[in-house]
């Protein structure tokens, strides 16, 4: 897969969600009208209220999360100061927070992985995982670990964490559950064609069901 | 016809995309034979021009020594003519008749002429009624009777007489010198000599015997006078035809036989009598005539190299621009390729950037409200309700605000989605059959389409390929035009593992070995009107880049036949 | 604590600003960078939060302008950009903090508060969870 392909894919997969997301608030904020509106000042009115602007909130915080991963295929560097919290300066460096990176990812393409029945999730790093990297490239990386297991037919569930393993900067990719646990793993231990930029980018096998991305630093994007 | 070579080179020479290979052997010719003809031309200007002037000098040195020959012979020969003449005319007016005629006396001046002189045979006298009253000599003519002959005639109207060679009575070629004597008296007398040819040939070389001219004497009939090697001994006929003879020695070229002869000619003063030296041209032209072949030789010989050199050296020049010309469109398609990605980049970027703000607009109305629901007094809805409205109508516009930023890039994504994907060709061609439909329905063409069941998907570039199947499908219609019982025949099969092979065939106009050599140039296009001329180039272009192949066939008014073979995994080239 | 907020967006920071004076900030607002340098003639605030992508007179040079007038004043940037373009924080140590839109809204407070502790404002907490 391309440099272009990838990027076409995710950036579809975003938009689409965008889309789905404002959405989403348009109907929230809709009913909240219809309430405030027709609703009858009660607790339980208010109550809802307070629910559907909660749902808008809560997608817009989404919608931003997606456009913070929009921004990473201008590799342009890492965004800082969002809606978590504030990140360091590094105007155009080569670096990105792993982390950070991981969670867009599980997030722009939770559109493709739920059409493959593969369940996409992400650990919730509360400490940023430095690496010395464009974004894109990690990006690439992690389609293509997806796209092993969508090609045995997904079904499985897919657990990422940015995290630091003897001395090596890299993502945990964890296999587990599913019909297709057995066939997932074996697309993986032979995954990781070279990709532009990152080839030495190496999948190993760290034990049962747990494999550890390594991704080299330094890498042009 | 050089604006036509000038404009051949400047189309060769532009470069342009998905080059043909037809393109680039058309430029090695062309530039073969420029190189050529640039270096040989001069050298045969120049050749031709060096021999002109060459043949030119050499047949003037030729003639020069011909020229001195002859003048020399004839010198010599008119001394030793001259001087004969003299002594007989001494002898004539020295003595009398009346002391001549005595057999001893004559004899005495006889032995005494020819004890100084040579070449004197007989000596008579003859009296004014002709007859031989004395003879000094080896034959037996002594009484000998000359009357009424012309020469004596001769001699005695002028007073002298030379005379051609001739055989006469004494049988062997000889010449005869004669004095009329008119004495005082009234006594009328002619003294006779005889001159040997031998000692008059003699006098023809007086440069030494030259083995490669011959010299000899002939008279105003063309009769030998004395021997010639090589055109028959004395008093026969000279095989030559000469040019007319002139006051002034000259030298002629003449063709006798088909040989070239050079001809140097004098005539001897006071006679008949005429001095020829010749000298076979091609044995005087042989050290030119070697040296001509030898220069030929070498003409040729660099001529030859001249061909060899170019044509190899314009063969690796043109080998090393095809494959710098690769090169480049490989680079720059790489780059078009990265500047893609950029703009991607850039796109998704510029959207990101753009939705943040109605994004934090949505926020901060959306959190507003929530506020004034649970900071505010709660007494009653309506306070709450007209502040709240406003706000949830400002989040719905602002909502369809940012759709319309997404708009953008939906599109740009759903064309690049497309990228690179497992295909089924069956598909493409029916969507792009789907395309065409109509038009084939109206004009009356029949499709057929032919696919194995298992024919494997492509891995490769919908949009792309797309584009390759409409170009096809069009120019097979277009080919169809005006045409009853089109038919269009779309045939399919694996010609490897790794190759799908892919035949378009129509029945329709077909093209001409002029056009199929030209079909992949660009703006090369059999339709005037209609079309840029580039649709087989694109097409050539994005097979290519695809990592497949397209060869056509056609015969015209029978058909065109396309193939097109794709590999199953696209190694899309230049790309990563 | 008094807050002066510049943005260009109504739509954005008239609702910013009715939620903070809602929690009892004194909160106003201008739309354009001239209008800004006004108020701050006028009557400078406690702190100052500048969106830096605007039209007209913003970024650095806006930023120039009000470090030679105020060169004490405590500034959060606030850029639709992810990266806003020309900022360098480290020349400018007036600037606390720089945040992304969309706002988290408890996390600004916290920044607010941090730059300029409450002197005596009703800050009642709330369990937004944005």
């Amino acid at each position: 897969m391309s440099h272009t392909a990838c990027m076409a894919r995710l950036l579809a997969s975003a938009v689409h969600d965008m889309r789905n997301i404002l959405a989403v608030i348009r109907e929230s904020a809709g009913l909240a009208q219809d309430i405030t509106r027709f609703g009858d000042g009660s607790a339980a009115s208010r109550k809802e209220l307070e629910i559907s602007l909660d749902e808008v909130r809560r997608q817009v915080v989404l919608a931003a999360q997606l456009a913070e991963g929009l921004e990473f295929m201008a590799q342009n560097g890492p965004p800082r100061g969002s809606l978590s919290q504030s990140g360091a300066t590094g105007d155009k460096s080569n670096s990105c927070d792993l982390a950070r990176v991981c969670r867009l990812f599980c997030r722009m393409a939770a559109r493709q992985a739920r059409a493959a029945q593969i369940r996409l999730e992400c650990a919730e790093n509360t400490e940023p995982v430095w690496m010395e990297s464009r974004p894109m490239p990690v990006l690439h990386c992690l389609l293509d670990v997806l796209d092993s297991c969508v090609s045995v037919g997904g079904k499985v569930d897919l657990h990422l964490a940015a995290t630091q393993q003897e001395g090596a900067t890299g993502i945990a990719v964890r296999v587990s559950g599913g019909d297709n646990e057995a066939l997932a793993l074996s697309a993986l231990t032979a995954c990781l064609r070279p990709i532009q930029g990152m080839t030495c980018a190496r999948l190993l096998s760290t034990g049962p069901g747990t494999f550890f991305l390594v991704l080299p630093t330094g890498e042009e994007g | 016809m050089f604006c036509k070579i000038r404009q051949q080179l400047a189309r060769l020479l532009d470069i342009s995309e998905g080059l043909s290979p037809a393109h680039y052997r058309a430029l090695r010719r062309l530039m073969t034979f420029l190189m050529v003809s640039v270096s040989v031309t001069p050298l045969l200007v120049l050749s031709a021009f060096s021999h002109i002037q060459y043949s030119r000098m050499v047949e003037q040195e030729l003639e020069a020594p011909l020229d001195t020959l002859a003048r020399k012979s004839r010198a010599s020969l008119e001394l030793f003519l001259g001087e004969r003449f003299s002594t007989v005319s001494f002898i004539a007016h020295a003595h009398s008749f009346a002391s001549l005629n005595h057999p001893d006396a004559f004899r005495r001046v006889f032995l005494a002429l020819t004890s100084e002189f040579h070449g004197f045979v007989d000596m008579g006298l003859v009296n004014a009624e002709g007859h031989q009253v004395d003879y000094v000599g080896p034959y037996q003519l002594k009484g000998a009777d000359y009357a009424g002959q012309p020469w004596l005639r001769e001699a005695e109207i002028k007073g002298r007489y030379i005379s051609n060679v001739f055989l006469g009575l004494r049988d062997f070629p000889h010449m005869v010198m004669a004095v009329h004597r008119l004495e005082a008296d009234g006594t009328r007398w002619t003294l006779r000599v005889t001159i040997d040819i031998s000692q008059l040939e003699k006098a023809l070389m007086p440069t030494g015997p030259d083995r490669e001219t011959d010299v000899f004497l002939c008279d105003g009939n063309n009769i030998l006078q004395t021997n010639s090697r090589l055109y028959g001994k004395a008093l026969e006929k000279l095989p030559l035809s000469l040019p007319p003879v002139g006051l002034e020695p000259a030298v002629h070229h003449l063709n006798a036989d088909g040989q070239q002869l050079l001809v140097g000619t004098a005539l001897l003063s006071g006679t008949d009598l005429r001095l020829v030296a010749v000298k076979s041209g091609p044995e005087a032209l042989r050290p030119w005539t070697s040296l001509q072949s030898e220069l030929i030789l070498v003409l040729c010989g660099g001529i030859v190299i001249i061909v060899l050199v170019s044509h190899f050296l314009m063969k690796a020049l043109v080998a090393r621009l095809q494959a710098a010309d690769e090169h480049r469109a490989a680079i720059t398609a790489q780059m078009e390729h990265q500047h893609k990605l950029s703009s991607i980049g850039r796109l998704a970027a510029g959207v990101a950037h753009e939705i943040n703000n109605p994004l934090a607009v949505i926020l901060e109305k959306a959190g507003l409200a929530q506020d004034i629901l649970r900071l505010s007094p709660s007494n009653g809805n309506q306070p709450q309700a007209d502040s709240l409205l406003p706000l949830l109508d400002g989040i719905e516009r602002t909502v369809l605000r940012a759709r319309n930023i997404t708009r953008r890039l939906l599109g740009f994504s759903r064309r690049m989605e497309a990228s690179c994907q497992p295909l089924r060709l069956e598909q493409i061609i029916a969507e792009s059959l789907d395309f065409l439909g109509n038009e084939a329905a109206h004009r009356g063409v029949e499709i057929t389409v032919r696919l194995p069941e298992n024919l494997p998907d492509v891995v490769s570039d919908q949009s792309q390929l797309q584009q390759v199947f409409l170009n096809l499908l069009g120019n097979a219609l277009d080919a169809l035009e005006g045409q009853q019982a089109g038919r269009i025949e779309i045939d399919g099969k694996l010609s490897d593992t790794e190759t799908v092979l892919i035949t378009v065939r129509d029945n329709g106009k077909g093209m001409s070995p002029e056009m199929l050599r030209h079909i992949f140039e660009p703006f090369y296009s059999s339709k005037r009107e209609k079309g840029t001329g580039l649709g087989m180039f694109i097409t050539y272009a994005i097979i290519r880049r695809l990592g497949g192949d397209i060869v056509v066939h056609s015969q015209q008014d029978a058909g065109t036949t396309v193939h097109v073979s794709l590999p199953v995994h696209a190694q899309v080239i230049s790309e990563a | 604590m008094d807050i002066l907020l510049v943005d260009d967006e109504l739509d954005f920071i008239e609702p910013l600003a009715q939620r903070l004076r809602l929690r009892g900030y004194k909160a106003r607002f201008a739309t354009n960078g001239e209008a800004l340098l006004d108020q701050l003639a006028k009557s400078p605030p406690d702190v100052l939060v500048l969106d830096w992508g605007m039209p007209g007179l913003s970024g650095p040079i806006l930023l120039e302008r009000i470090h030679t007038g105020w060169p004490t004043l405590p500034l959060v940037i606030l850029s639709g950009y992810n990266t806003p373009k020309g900022l360098r924080q480290e020349n400018w140590p007036q600037i606390r903090e720089v945040l992304t839109k969309p706002l988290h809204f408890n996390g600004f407070l916290e920044i607010l508060e941090g730059v300029c502790p409450s002197r005596g404002n009703t800050v009642p907490q709330q369990g937004d969870n944005a």
